[in-house]
């Protein structure tokens, strides 16, 4: 496999009557799946759509999600994912980044970018089916239009491996986003570290409700496609009932999650995750640390699953991998050993490599590392140097080359000169009974000494009270007295990405108001 | 008050949604505001205003204020409720 569209061509002729796709409205196999996006790229071709062009994809998780993305990819194209319910402003941003030529949409997203689309230079508008809404400046075009006249393989012409096939934005926690490029190579690369280490077969269904325009969840569907196995998609757990349900019928060998997301279905669903999910091989779990007591309540409920968490940046993927299931409570915390091909060295902050149990910031190189931002060079030189990502984490390694990640390098709270960690004292935080979540920020001192004093937000388990001044004594049980919060806040909800991420900046946007 | 009344006014308040996105077919994940999260918390609130337990084989049926209202009528008075006060 040379480009991403061998994925598809190989499965095809592999496996051509096998389930390639579902979703809770239709299900596909290899054959469908290969000749309709085969079609849509001769289309898109067609249309002047050429090498090179973007095109933007806002749709929800779904089978169409995918047909699109590989034909765009079919075409030579470079496809930009975006979260199903963006915003017309970070849409808007991602458009004036990424000059796109076609959007793939459906009726829900152009009613809402409708007025942001005739701002951009975007001809063409690929509906699922017809749509009232009016893009103004835009064609319109109906994927039963694309798919007449079926052709079974892919435009002829080669792809270069090198070229660019995904833009993806990240918003992350903080400022405007960036589009991390991403080549065949690149992601291919990965996909075999991935399908190495999880063990991936035909036989494997998978049941993805993480987002399909993050790497993460986009990953899942890429090595199942790549081993013949079959995946089930919908949009997130709003409906556990339905995605439960959806792990027994599909007989699903894996669910890849998110803590949040483990957490709320094992606090919440719990007997019916364990029944529904008792075939499970493998449970990939990733967005966010998923404390160790998380892990063995989760390993009580699922004892066959093998658990596995990773460490990885849309900007490298995944570049450590652990089996926590085969590596024990030892490593609970750690985020692995570097997958093939991937160098991982800690650095000081004059750039010279740590030894092993030494906290600095985590770089990386190898093939699966992006070459850059698109059209953002300022960020690309601040993130890639010396042909490394520095990653903006903080982590050590150990003797034996497991990577622990401590904290964010420019999350770091400055209280009086001593540099605090946020996200050590919310493990602290986290641990009392009764906090549902927590977010730890630095605010400027109104008291005028300390530089920043550190804040922290807790929202409550439902039916719970939490008695702050018995977690401010937990934390000076736990902490350095200059670790410990100034101000506990409870608040309703903490802000965080639609994959768990904490919004830190967000956080603290909020917290100042309060001062 | 009805099943229905009083629903209405427990998912506008727990969602935070105006009455005017209320529909009886409304539906886990059709609005933003009833993500993962928003789910379980309405659960919750629902039965804790209903003063009822669903079943976990209940609980993973209800994708709907539709579904709610039919598991609501089966638990209110019934075999399932926690006190005669429920409504």
């Amino acid at each position: 496999m040379r480009v991403l569209p061998d994925i598809l061509r190989e499965a095809g002729l592999k496996h051509p009557d096998r389930l390639a796709l579902s979703d809770p409205k239709e299900s596909v196999s290899y054959r469908s799946l290969v000749t309709e996006c085969a079609t849509i790229a001769h289309r898109l071709s067609g249309m002047g759509f050429t090498r090179g062009e973007r095109a933007v994809i806002v749709l929800p998780n779904s089978v169409q999600f995918v047909r699109a993305h590989f034909s765009i990819l079919g075409a030579g194209g470079i496809s930009v994912p975006c979260d199903a319910s963006i915003t017309p402003q970070s849409f808007l941003q991602i458009v004036r980044s990424c000059e796109p030529r076609l959007i793939f949409t459906d009726g829900a997203g152009l009613l809402r970018l409708q007025s942001t689309l005739c701002k951009t230079g975007i001809t063409w508008v690929v509906l699922p089916e017809p749509s009232a809404a009016d893009p103004l400046l835009s064609q319109i075009i109906t994927l039963e239009v694309l798919l007449q006249d079926p052709i079974e393989r892919f435009p002829d012409a080669p792809i270069d491996p090198k070229s660019i096939a995904s833009l993806m934005y990240t918003t992350g926690t903080t400022g405007q986003p960036k589009g991390v490029q991403l080549t065949h190579e690149n992601v291919l690369a990965a996909l075999r570290n991935i399908g190495n280490f999880i063990g991936y077969s035909a036989d494997d269904r998978e049941v993805v409700v993480l987002p399909l325009s993050h790497n993460f969840g986009l990953g899942h569907v890429y090595c199942n496609l790549m081993h013949g196995g079959a995946v089930y998609t919908e949009g997130g757990l709003a409906r556990p009932g339905r995605v439960l349900k959806s792990l027994a019928s599909l007989g699903a060998t894996g669910f890849p999650g998110t803590p949040l997301g483990y957490g709320m279905l094992m606090d919440n669903f719990g007997p019916a995750l364990a029944e529904c999910g008792r075939q499970l091989r493998f449970i990939v779990i990733n967005s966010a640390p998923l404390p160790p007591e998380r892990t063995v309540q989760l390993q009580r409920l699922l004892p066959r699953a093998d658990i596995m968490v990773y460490y990885g940046l849309t900007e490298a993927s995944r570049s450590t991998f652990i089996s926590l299931s085969r590596c024990g409570q030892k490593y609970f915390q750690s985020v692995g050993r570097p997958m093939n091909g991937i160098n991982i060295q800690i650095k000081n902050e004059h750039g010279a490599n740590l030894p092993p149990k030494h906290v600095g910031e985590v770089t990386i190189s190898g093939p699966t590392v992006s070459r850059g931002y698109w059209r953002n060079h300022q960020e690309t030189q601040k993130n890639f140097r010396n042909g490394r990502l520095h990653t903006g984490d903080l982590g050590y390694l150990d003797e034996d080359g497991f990577l622990f990640i401590t904290g964010r390098l420019k999350d770091a709270i400055n209280v009086g000169g001593y540099k605090v960690n946020p996200s050590e004292v919310e493990e602290v935080i986290r641990r009392f009974a009764g906090v549902a979540d927590v977010g730890v920020v630095g605010l400027d001192s109104f008291e005028g000494l300390t530089g920043e004093m550190i804040v922290a937000a807790l929202v409550a388990e439902s039916g719970c009270l939490v008695d702050l001044q018995s977690i401010e004594r937990q934390c000076l049980k736990h902490l350095e007295k200059f670790k410990v919060p100034s101000r506990f806040l409870m608040v309703e909800q903490i802000p965080r990405t639609d994959t768990g991420k904490l919004k830190r900046r967000e956080l603290a946007e909020q917290l100042a108001k309060q001062f | 008050m009805s099943i229905e009344a009083k629903l209405k006014r427990i998912v506008c308040e727990t969602l935070k949604i105006d009455e005017s996105r209320y529909r009886d077919d409304l539906a886990a994940g059709d609005i933003p505001e009833w993500d993962s999260l928003g789910h379980v918390n309405l659960l919750m609130v629902v039965e804790k205003s209903f003063n009822v337990a669903f079943e976990i084989g209940d609980a993973i049926d209800i994708e709907s204020v539709e579904d709610l209202i039919a598991v609501l009528e089966k638990y209110v008075g019934g075999l399932h409720c926690k006190s005669s006060e429920a409504v």
